[in-house]
């Protein structure tokens, strides 16, 4: 498989970066592959965030990962919005960059959640015009993450995976392969998760996400899973994780932890879960799929 | 886009049109994980920079005033959260309860310069020889002006805010907190706050210091702000007291001399 991924993470396992954790991190200087910060939590001028990051980047690789650019989103991009992630990343030089598939923001309101998009001809030319900006605006290739979704639309004439494949395909970008998303949407749209897995642009994976889960029921009773990043990864996810990476070879992982956040030693202790998994993957030659075609 | 969000933002009206879920299941019951998504993670970024006003109001009122203040219509503008919430204040004073907790408003205007100051911009504070230079030439003193550091913000409340937020800050017991609140004798603190290092301080100065330090943020010359600051006085005002307490806190980072016929204005040069 030939790497197309923009993402210079190295394989192994990444954690969030939470305040709270600050002081730990910078007593212990955990044994961790690279943190990942949600990018509008640094678009504050200045104080001890900012010092924090330069003191803990300085050791570790880092990962910044958008929540609120609105790809999706009908407005135009805001461009207040795209000068200060270019000045964030001007300022710490990410190994990666990375947004959602999604929309978040209308008619002048944040609505501080992922919201999901019909899988339109429509959207598509609206999500690569986007990242075509943004992409053009921050001069780097960014990843797009795969949603968690609840709902689908009855207007959509793509499959998840044909609509990032031809968003891969006609921008450039790379996947986020958000492992817990994929295995969320799979039950909560009654299909068989590793079907979706294959069927995705696996070759422009450069980042996987893993995070716990909620399970919920629906009105027919039916398991709805909610994307809560407030819980241990669960063991299907491990599993379906474990199938990525026999794909993939070993990739750049995040264990995301956004509610009830324990301490760092229990976060780093999950995220060894994954650099066990990591270890365990065979790397795919970047080259064998290049010289098999020749 | 129009029909989710009116729908997100009003419980009363059905899920959009358009939507399908593989077993024909009413699609209610998943529009509101979003609906809920929407709701609690705005009314959690309140809860997150009002805490106080979150434990004096308790949290099932404090979360009926945050949904009341996004129904009506005050929603973030960027997904810049700790910015969230700028209206929060004025909009408690509204409510009829507050009569119950006159010093509500001004205590949530204060947390809210709380967190400005956390995130505000860093700036190199004023080198304390500079100001002893300034001093050998009483004459231009009246006429000095200072730049602060950009976390500085001045809150004149006739309430005692600064008592209320460390007795919250400095107080483990919610319970000892709530009588601590209920009890609070009414006094007016006016209360400026500056981070200093990694800090924010929360500091209640007398009624002259709070209007000298007004009237300097402000950018006006020192004479003015200490004839405001003796307006209400009996004696003269000294600003000696309030001075050792911005340099200890690091609160100063520029003084302007008056222009004299020495200086060039246009570079600012110093004479």
């Amino acid at each position: 498989m030939i790497r197309t991924s923009p993402s210079q993470l190295p394989a192994r396992a990444g954690i969030g970066l939470k305040p709270e954790h600050f002081r730990a991190i910078q007593e212990s200087w955990p044994d961790i592959g690279f943190f990942e910060i949600h990018a509008e939590n640094y678009f504050v001028a200045g104080g001890p965030f900012h010092r924090n990051l330069e003191r803990i980047r300085e050791r570790y690789a880092l990962s910044i990962h958008g929540v609120g650019l609105s790809l999706g989103g009908e407005a135009p991009l805001d461009r207040t919005h795209l000068r200060r992630l270019k000045h964030l990343l001007d300022r710490y030089q990410p190994e990666s960059f990375s947004e959602h598939l999604a929309w978040s923001s209308h008619q002048g309101y944040y609505l501080n959640d992922l919201l999901p998009l019909p899988y339109t001809n429509e959207t598509l030319t609206r999500v690569c015009t986007h990242i075509d900006q943004t992409q053009e605006a921050l001069g780097c290739r960014l990843l797009l993450e795969n949603p968690a979704t609840y709902l689908e639309f009855a207007t959509s004439t793509w499959s998840e995976s044909d609509f990032l494949q031809e968003v891969v395909r006609r921008t450039g970008c790379g996947l986020l392969l958000d492992v817990n998303n994929l295995y969320i949407s799979a039950i909560n749209h009654h299909r068989d998760p590793v079907a979706m897995l294959e069927t995705l642009p696996l070759h422009a994976v450069g980042e996987i996400h893993v995070a716990g889960f909620h399970r919920d029921r629906d009105a027919a009773g039916s398991p709805l899973l909610i994307d809560t990043h407030g819980a241990a990864v669960d063991d299907a996810v491990w599993t379906l994780y474990q199938k990525a990476l026999a794909h993939l070879g070993p990739i750049a992982t995040l264990l995301e932890r956004d509610q009830n956040i324990p301490p760092l030693a229990e976060l780093v202790a999950e995220a060894q879960i994954a650099d066990h998994y990591l270890s365990a993957a065979h790397p795919q030659p970047a080259n064998s799929v290049a010289l098999e075609s020749v | 886009m129009d029909a989710w969000t009116d729908a997100l933002l009003d419980p009363t009206r059905p899920p959009p049109s358009g939507l399908k879920t593989w077993n024909g299941s009413d699609p209610l019951v998943r529009f509101n994980v979003y609906r809920n998504n929407v709701v609690v993670s705005l009314c959690e970024a309140l809860a997150d920079t009002f805490p106080v006003t979150q434990a004096i109001l308790g949290q099932e009122t404090f979360w009926a005033v945050a949904r009341a203040y996004l129904d009506a219509g005050n929603l973030p503008d960027s997904p810049q959260l700790v910015r969230y919430g700028a209206t929060f204040p004025a909009f408690l004073a509204t409510l009829p309860f507050v009569d119950r907790f006159p010093y509500l408003p001004d205590l949530s205007a204060l947390e809210y310069a709380y967190v400005q100051a956390f995130h505000a911009a860093d700036a190199a504070v004023l080198d304390p020889t500079v100001l002893q230079h300034a001093l050998t030439q009483p004459e231009q003193l009246p006429n000095v002006r200072f730049v602060f550091h950009p976390s500085v913000a001045v809150i004149a409340s006739r309430h005692p805010i600064a008592t209320l937020w460390h007795a919250y800050h400095e107080t483990a017991d919610a319970i000892a907190f709530s009588q601590t609140a209920a009890s609070i004798e009414p006094r007016a603190e006016p209360t400026w706050v500056v981070r200093s290092e990694e800090t924010v301080y929360v500091i209640p100065v007398t009624p002259a210091d709070a209007r000298c330090l007004a009237a300097l943020h402000h950018g006006e010359p020192l004479g003015t702000a200490v004839e405001r600051a003796a307006a209400d006085e009996a004696s003269a005002y000294d600003p000696a007291a309030l001075f050792a307490l911005l340099l200890r806190h690091g609160a100063l980072t520029q003084l302007i001399l008056p222009e004299t016929p020495g200086s060039n204005p246009t570079t600012g040069e110093m004479p």
